[in-house]
C-alpha cells in the first residue's frame, strides 16, 4: 500500500505563491466550479454518474422492502454507503476506514439524511411491518480532490432519478398482502424528495504563511507575527478562499469548509474543521456563495433530469400510462 | 446449431484509460452490464503480503449494491484463476499489482452469476493492457445461457442466448437449462486454450462441447473488439508523437 | 416528549429559566489530577460536566506517530455509560465519536505553537461525566484550560458555544432538550477577536437565520474566555503565593 504522497516544498511554495497573485494552477478563478457533467444509466433507473473536473463518482439507488425500525414504525429506511476502493487512488485501502473517508461519509450523511432530503414516511408500507429500505451506494472511481461535493450531487440527482416498483396493498387486517408491481407491468413511482442539498467546499490558504515560506523566513518569526496580529487590524486579504479544490489543492490547503445548501435558501449542513481560523464574515460570504453553487447545479442536474426523461419517453407511451395532471 | 438451437447476441463496448489516478483502466459494457476495472501497479507492497519471487496480485471486487459477499468472493476468485496465470508475475518480485473491479451493474438476474463474471474478466484484461503489466496472452470470456421451452403441442423449442441483457434473462429466466461462462486464452486472434468453464445446470455433453465451440467464435470477435478499442486508446496516447 | 415542554416563553424565559443571550451556570477548575497528568481541567456547564487530562508533550509511543516539523496530538473522548438516562455503552469505534476527536485534534494542532516541539507527542484524554447539551463545547474547552495548565504554548484561547434557532429566536448555549428541538450550531474561536476555528452545523436552518446565530455563540465564546481567563488568573496567583511555581 503506498502511502499518501506529500507535495515537494517546491510545488507547495509555487502553489502558494501563484495564489498570491490570484492564479490557479488550472486557470480558474477562485469562486469557479470545475466542469460539471451528470448523466445518467440508460438502462436503470437511479444510475447516475458525476464527473467534477477529473473526480468521478458512480452513485447508484436501491430499493427493497423490509421491516422499519420498532421505535419508528412509520419510517422507512435510508442507507448512505460511502466506502472508498483503491480505484479512487491506490492510497486508499480496501476495507480500513482512513480518517478521510470518515469525514466524507459523515457530511453526506449530514447533507442528505440528516437533512431530511428523502421523506422517509412516504417510504411506509404497512407501519411497523413493511416499508421500502432505500439504498444509496456511492462508488468513488476517481480522486482528484472534492469527493464529498461529486459524492453529494451524485446521490441528490440519483435519488430523483430513481423510481420504485409501484405497489398495492390486498386483503385487511393481519391477511393484508403487499403486491410489487414489475417495472414492465406499471410505470414506477418516484422517491418524495423533499429538497435538493447540494455540498460545497471551500478551501482556506494562509496567503501571507504563503509570502513568508516564500521569503525564506523561519517559522519562528511567523509566531512573532502573530503577536503583532493584536495590535493591527484583521484584514480579510490575508485568506484565499478557493471553491471546488483539486487535490493538490486540497493537499496544500490550510483549512476548509463545507457547506451543504440548497435551493430554497436553506443551509443544511457546515462543517469547518477545526485548522485555520478565519474570520467569521468569511464564513458567512462562503455560505452565501454555496446557495448560488447549488442553485447553479440544482439547475444543472435537473436540465439532465428532463433530457432523460425525453429519451425515455420515446413514442410518448409515459404520458398515458399516467393518471396525475400536470401541476 | 444443432443440438441447442439458434444463439442471438448483444454487441459489446470497451474504452480505457479513463481515470487518473490509477495505473490502467477500462470500462466493458456488454447488454445490461457495466463493469469498471482499474490497475495499478506494479508497486509497493506491504511487508506481510510480500513474495520473494513474484509479485503479489490484489483482487478486490466490489458489489453494485449492498456490502461485498461470498458473490463478490467467488467473482474475485474466478477472476484470479484466470487472469492470475496470464499475467507475468515473475517480472516483478516483490510488488503488487492491484486490480479493482467496479460492478457497475451486474446484468445478472438475483439468481445467476455468469453475465458479471465474463464481463469482469473481460474488463480486467483490458485494464491490464492499459497499465502496461506485462501478459503472456490474451483472454476473453462470454457467457452462455441455454433455454428450453415447451410449448402447448407438447415441442420443445430451445434457443441459445450470448451475453444475453437483463430483461431477456428475466423473460426467459424459467425456463433456463444451463449457464456457461467460458474463457479461452488466445493468441495471434486464435484460439490456444481454455482457461475457464463454469457450467451450471443440466446439459449432455454434446451440448456442453457445442457451448465451447460458440464460445470460441464469440471470444474471437470479442478479442476483435477488445483489439479496437487498444488501438484506438494507444493512439490517443501517441497523439503527440505525430 | 419535548415537544409538550415550552422551549421559550412568551415572557421570554427558557426552559431553565434563562433569557435567550445568557450561558449556563460556568465553573471550571484547572490542575484538578496534578499527579495523573501533565495538566488538567474539569469543566461544568450546566449540567455537562467533562475532565480533560493532558499528557505531554513526550516522546511518541508509536514510531508512526513522530512528524518531524511539529507536535502531534491525539484526543480520546470516553463517555461514561451513566453520562444520561439511558445507560446505553458506546463504542469507541462510533462514527459521531471519531468525527468529535478528529475535529478538537485538529482544533488543538493549529492552536498550539505546534513547530516548538518536534518529533513530540500530546495526549489529550478527555472524560464525559455528565451530558446534558453541548458536550463538545465543553469537551473544548477543557482541553484549553488542561493545555494551559500542562504549560503547552498556545496561540491563544479556544473557547467553544452552541447557539441555537428556534424559529426566530436565537438561543445561546443550549442544554439537552433544547439541543433536540432546534437546529443549532457549535462554534470554537480562537481569541477575543472575530477568528473562527471550528464550525459546525447539522440541521437544516434558512441562511438569513444563520448570521444572528453566528453572532451570538461568538460573543458566548467571548464572554466564556473571559471566565476561563479569570480562573486561570486566580490558579495563577494562588501557586504564587504558595511559591509552588
Amino acid at each position: 500500500m503506498p502511502r499518501d504522497l506529500t507535495p515537494s516544498t517546491i510545488e507547495n511554495t509555487f502553489v502558494l505563491k501563484a495564489l498570491t497573485e490570484r492564479i490557479r494552477l488550472d486557470s480558474r478563478s477562485f469562486n469557479q466550479l470545475r466542469d460539471l457533467d451528470i448523466s445518467f444509466s440508460s438502462t436503470e433507473y437511479g444510475v447516475v454518474d458525476v464527473k467534477l473536473g477529473r473526480t468521478r463518482v458512480i452513485a447508484r439507488i436501491s430499493a427493497e422492502i423490509t421491516q422499519p425500525y420498532a421505535d419508528r414504525p412509520y419510517d422507512g429506511l435510508f442507507i448512505i454507503a460511502t466506502e472508498i476502493s483503491p480505484m479512487a487512488a491506490p492510497t486508499f485501502e480496501a476495507g480500513r476506514k482512513s480518517e478521510d473517508e470518515l469525514v466524507i461519509s459523515r457530511i453526506v450523511e449530514k447533507s442528505i439524511r440528516r437533512s431530511g432530503a428523502l421523506d422517509t414516511e412516504s417510504l411506509c408500507i404497512i407501519s411497523g411491518e413493511k416499508c421500502w429500505a432505500v439504498r444509496a451506494d456511492v462508488h468513488f472511481l476517481d480522486h482528484d480532490g472534492g469527493l464529498m461535493d461529486a459524492a453529494c450531487i451524485a446521490v441528490s440527482a440519483g435519488l430523483l432519478h430513481f423510481r420504485r416498483p409501484d405497489i398495492t396493498i390486498e386483503g385487511v387486517g393481519s391477511r393484508r398482502e403487499v403486491i410489487v408491481h414489475p417495472i414492465t407491468e406499471r410505470v414506477p413511482v418516484p422517491l418524495a424528495v423533499l429538497h435538493v442539498p447540494v455540498c460545497v467546499t471551500f478551501s482556506f490558504f494562509d496567503v501571507r504563511r504563503a509570502s513568508s515560506a516564500i521569503s525564506g523566513r523561519t517559522r519562528n518569526d511567523e509566531a512573532k507575527d502573530v503577536d503583532d496580529d493584536d495590535v493591527e487590524e484583521e484584514d480579510d486579504s490575508s485568506v484565499a478562499v478557493l471553491v471546488d479544490a483539486t487535490l493538490q489543492e486540497e493537499l496544500l490547503r490550510h483549512g476548509y469548509m463545507s457547506v451543504t445548501a440548497n435551493t430554497n435558501r436553506e443551509i443544511c449542513q457546515i462543517q469547518k474543521g477545526g485548522d485555520m481560523p478565519v474570520d467569521v464574515g468569511v464564513l458567512l460570504s462562503c455560505s452565501e456563495a454555496a446557495i448560488m453553487v447549488a442553485e447553479k447545479v440544482t439547475k444543472l442536474i435537473n436540465k439532465r433530469l428532463k433530457e432523460d426523461g425525453a429519451r425515455r419517453n420515446v413514442g410518448n407511451l409515459l404520458v398515458e400510462a399516467r393518471a396525475e395532471n400536470d401541476r | 446449431m444443432t443440438v441447442l438451437g439458434p444463439a442471438q447476441r448483444s454487441p459489446a463496448t470497451a474504452t480505457t484509460a479513463f481515470l487518473y489516478r490509477v495505473d490502467g483502466s477500462a470500462s466493458w459494457t456488454v447488454g445490461t452490464a457495466h463493469i469498471i476495472v482499474s490497475v495499478s501497479g506494479p508497486m509497493e507492497v506491504n511487508k506481510r503480503d510480500e513474495l520473494p519471487d513474484i509479485a503479489t496480485l490484489e483482487i478486490v471486487v466490489r458489489p453494485d449494491v449492498g456490502v461485498a459477499s461470498t458473490r463478490e468472493q467467488f467473482l474475485q476468485d474466478r477472476i484470479r484463476r484466470v487472469v492470475g496465470p496470464v499475467i507475468a508475475l515473475e517480472l516483478h518480485p516483490r510488488t503488487l499489482i492491484q486490480i479493482v473491479v467496479q460492478i457497475v451493474q451486474s446484468g445478472d438476474t438475483k439468481t445467476l452469476n455468469t453475465i458479471a463474471l465474463s464481463a469482469s474478466i473481460n474488463a480486467t484484461y483490458m485494464a491490464l493492457l492499459d497499465a502496461g503489466v506485462p501478459v503472456r496472452s490474451t483472454v476473453s470470456a462470454t457467457s452462455i445461457v441455454c433455454y428450453g421451452t415447451s410449448s402447448i403441442q407438447g415441442g420443445l423449442t430451445t434457443g441459445v442466448l450470448i451475453d444475453p441483457t437483463r430483461p431477456e434473462l428475466e423473460k426467459i429466466e424459467k425456463d433456463i437449462t444451463s449457464v456457461h461462462t467460458i474463457a479461452y486464452e488466445l493468441k495471434g486472434g486464435q484460439i490456444e486454450r481454455l482457461l475457464l468453464s463454469e457450467s451450471v445446470g443440466t446439459f449432455t455433453e454434446d451440448e456442453v462441447f457445442e457451448c465451447y465451440d460458440t464460445a470460441a467464435k464469440v471470444c474471437e470477435e470479442t478479442n476483435g473488439t477488445m483489439r479496437e478499442a487498444v488501438t484506438k486508446s494507444v493512439q490517443q496516447k501517441g497523439g503527440w508523437r505525430d | 416528549m419535548a415537544s409538550r415542554l415550552e422551549i421559550f416563553s412568551p415572557e421570554g424565559l427558557r426552559i431553565d429559566g434563562r433569557r435567550w443571550n445568557e450561558v449556563r451556570h460556568f465553573r471550571c477548575a484547572i490542575n484538578t489530577h496534578p499527579v495523573s497528568s501533565d495538566g488538567s481541567a474539569i469543566i461544568e456547564q450546566g449540567n455537562t460536566k467533562v475532565i480533560c487530562n493532558v499528557i505531554g508533550p513526550v516522546e511518541p509511543t508509536l514510531r508512526s506517530r513522530v512528524v518531524p516539523d511539529r507536535v502531534s496530538i491525539s484526543v480520546k473522548v470516553v463517555i461514561a455509560p451513566f453520562s444520561t438516562i439511558d445507560r446505553r455503552k458506546r463504542s469507541q469505534n462510533d462514527s459521531r465519536m471519531q468525527e468529535m476527536c478528529s475535529s478538537i485534534q485538529h482544533v488543538f494542532e493549529d492552536a498550539v505553537i505546534a513547530h516548538l516541539f518536534p518529533r513530540s507527542q500530546i495526549d489529550v484524554n478527555l472524560y464525559v461525566v455528565a451530558q446534558d447539551g453541548g458536550v463538545m463545547q465543553a469537551c473544548i474547552n477543557a482541553t484549553t484550560l488542561a493545555l494551559i495548565d500542562a504549560g503547552v504554548p498556545m496561540y491563544d484561547y479556544v473557547c467553544a458555544c452552541t447557539a441555537g434557532m428556534l424559529d426566530r429566536e436565537v438561543l445561546l448555549d443550549l442544554n439537552r432538550i433544547e439541543e433536540s428541538d432546534m437546529p443549532f450550531l457549535t462554534m470554537a474561536t480562537i481569541g477575543s477577536k472575530r477568528k473562527v476555528a471550528l464550525l459546525q452545523l447539522e440541521m437544516k436552518v434558512q441562511f438569513d437565520r444563520l448570521e444572528p446565530m453566528m453572532a451570538a455563540s461568538m460573543s458566548g465564546c467571548h464572554h466564556i474566555r473571559d471566565l476561563m481567563d479569570n480562573e486561570v488568573r486566580k490558579h495563577g496567583k494562588s501557586r504564587l503565593e504558595r511559591g509552588s511555581l
